[in-house]
């Protein structure tokens, strides 16, 4: 576990939502895309609130159902993941980041009475760009055939 | 299929969840098409079209899991994972483009795109959008194409008086440098220098933007439904940004609103898509509204049009195009409706005119590949352009012009 004074934060170079439970997650720098799902996307909630190791863990307990020691573990090797792809930032309380406000109180406690589901490993995900480019724009990108005859090179769509 | 436009499963199913926030009663809507078997295949491609893919995935995940087939499921949830993508990209772009525009002190006004996303919607995935749309002074045009450029972005198409069509490097950014919010047909309620003064921070993917306010934002949402309705390219996930924006902004000054739009001749464009708001997704229209809907029989006669039009794509009984198909007549009897002012009826009318005479006197390549002019000559097309038009209908078989002028007194029978 890392020391308990250290919190998290989202690194700078991260932009970051949520749609349907996932975190959708991107790295301007690198242009890499990650995501985040059931207790990967709580302790990331927990992160964009600054908390620390601890607090994740209890934010965890409230919601899932696993021991201490299994979220504990899972959750320093999620910090260790995030840390490397350079998706978080650890700070000490004071430093310039600690401007961001803390988790305390916008976490949920352990023991909340919310139904619990089993605990599972958290997980991120990287993508390449591969789901964007699969995308194609019902407006800018098809021929005036329609959706979905994609518009050739040469032919720009009508402003 | 039912002879009611919007009477299917699917589109029940659509409008119910084409919401950021819907509630109990949403979900029993849903539910009660759920009951009916949806064609999955065609709610997909409907969405997708829409543009309200994103509201449907959310919704269907909170209210209904497990309803919908696993390989629907799957793919739904992929093209939404994928506009989030983007979006996300699309919005740390804006943060990066705005950065460098203050930089060099060029005043830049984002609006639609991210800003509307995280306005309306509260959240950057629910709304797809595919560029970025920037409003500059006339002035600062010329250094923010530079600035562009210098970002390794190409223009491609220019709109005249309008906007700039950049693309970047890997072609999947686009930007709109815009000189104008809509193009002079539409009216502006306001001159840049006002828009700067009245702009409001917001956080946009970690950084704050100073994006439209939210009157302004509102009344620049109503002039896009109403441009787009006009060429028939309108999309529900117009609609829904005007039904978001009420739902999200209840101290909204509508009265303020309608009060500025009534000065720059756009009332009805107002009136209207409030009118549609309220109908086809049951937003509130805001009190100040419902008085002036209520004494113009107009607003609800063009609202009519466009409601059955959009609810003939949501049961697929109407194929969605993107690209306005030129009706002259149909585009021309829908503008003049929404204009409630005779100057601006007229100065349609006289532009019009106009266009239609110089686009008949005015050389085309047919006339250049007629006859080759040095450019010293090329004036000179202006009289060829009468020979050439000449030659091609002397040339035209006896049949085809009974035929052509068949269709000049009504179309073939």
């Amino acid at each position: 576990m890392t020391p308990p004074s250290e919190r998290f934060t989202v690194h700078p170079k991260i932009v970051s939502e949520t749609i349907d439970g996932e975190v959708i997650i991107l790295n301007l720098d690198r242009g890499r895309y990650y995501s985040l799902t059931l207790a990967g996307t709580d302790a990331w909630s927990a992160i964009t609130r600054a908390a620390n190791a601890e607090e994740i863990v209890d934010a965890l307990m409230a919601r899932y159902e696993g021991s201490r020691t299994q979220i504990e573990q899972a959750v320093g090797h999620l910090l260790g993941e995030l840390s490397r792809e350079e998706l978080i930032v650890a700070f000490a309380p004071g430093s310039a980041e600690a401007a961001a406000p803390p988790a305390n109180g916008s976490v949920p406690a352990a023991g909340s009475t919310a139904v619990r589901r089993p605990f599972e490993t958290p997980v991120l995900r990287a993508y390449t760009d591969m789901e964007d480019l699969l995308l194609l724009d019902p407006i800018h990108e098809v021929d005036e055939s329609g959706w979905p005859n994609r518009l050739s090179e040469d032919r720009q769509p009508l402003p | 299929m039912t002879g009611t436009p919007g009477n299917t499963p699917e589109s029940e199913l659509i409008l119910a969840f084409a919401r950021a926030n819907a509630d109990a009663a949403h979900a029993a809507r849903a539910r009660a098409a759920l009951a009916r078997g949806i064609r999955w295949e065609l709610l997909l491609r409907t969405v997708e079209l829409q543009g309200v893919a994103p509201l449907l995935h959310v919704n269907l995940g909170r209210f209904c899991a497990g309803e919908m087939p696993l390989p629907h499921a799957e793919r739904l949830r992929r093209t939404c994972r994928g506009i989030a993508q983007l979006n996300l990209r699309l919005a740390g772009e804006l943060r990066r483009l705005l950065q460098l525009f203050e930089e060099r002190r060029v005043p830049a006004i984002p609006f639609k795109g991210p800003v509307l996303a995280v306005s309306a919607y509260r959240n950057l995935a629910l709304r797809r959008f595919s560029d970025l749309d920037i409003l500059v002074r006339e002035c600062d045009l010329k250094l923010a194409q530079q600035l562009l450029s210098s970002l390794g972005y190409v223009m491609g198409y220019h709109v005249p008086g309008l906007e700039y069509h950049f693309v970047d490097e890997t072609g999947r950014i686009t930007v709109d440098l815009h000189q104008k919010i809509a193009s002079s047909y539409f009216p502006a309620a306001d001159n840049f220098d006002t828009l700067w003064a009245r702009l409001q921070p917001l956080t946009i993917a970690g950084g704050v933007v100073r994006g439209l306010s939210t009157e302004d934002s509102a009344f620049m949402l109503c002039v896009h439904l109403t441009k787009d309705c006009r060429a028939r390219t309108e999309r529900l996930s117009e609609v829904c940004d005007v039904a978001e924006l009420v739902a999200a902004e209840p101290a909204l000054p509508w009265e303020r609103v309608l009060s500025r739009a009534r000065q720059a001749g756009g009332e009805r464009i107002v009136l209207l898509a409030l009118w549609l708001a309220g109908r086809l997704l049951g937003s509130s229209v805001p009190q100040a509204a419902r008085q002036r809907i209520e004494s113009d029989p107009q607003v609800a006669s063009l609202g009519r049009i466009v409601e059955q039009r959009l609810l003939r794509q949501l049961d697929g009984s109407l194929e969605y195009l993107p690209h306005r198909r030129e009706n002259l007549v149909e585009d021309s009897r829908f503008y003049l409706g929404t204009r409630e002012r005779r100057g601006d009826k007229a100065r349609y009318l006289l532009d019009f005119v106009v266009n239609r005479i110089a686009r008949r006197l005015t050389p085309s390549e047919q006339d250049r590949r007629f006859v080759k002019l040095p450019q010293p000559l090329h004036l000179l097309y202006y009289l060829v352009r009468p020979i050439r038009v000449a030659r091609d209908r002397l040339r035209e078989s006896p049949r085809r012009r009974r035929w052509t002028l068949r269709l000049a007194r009504g179309g073939p029978k």
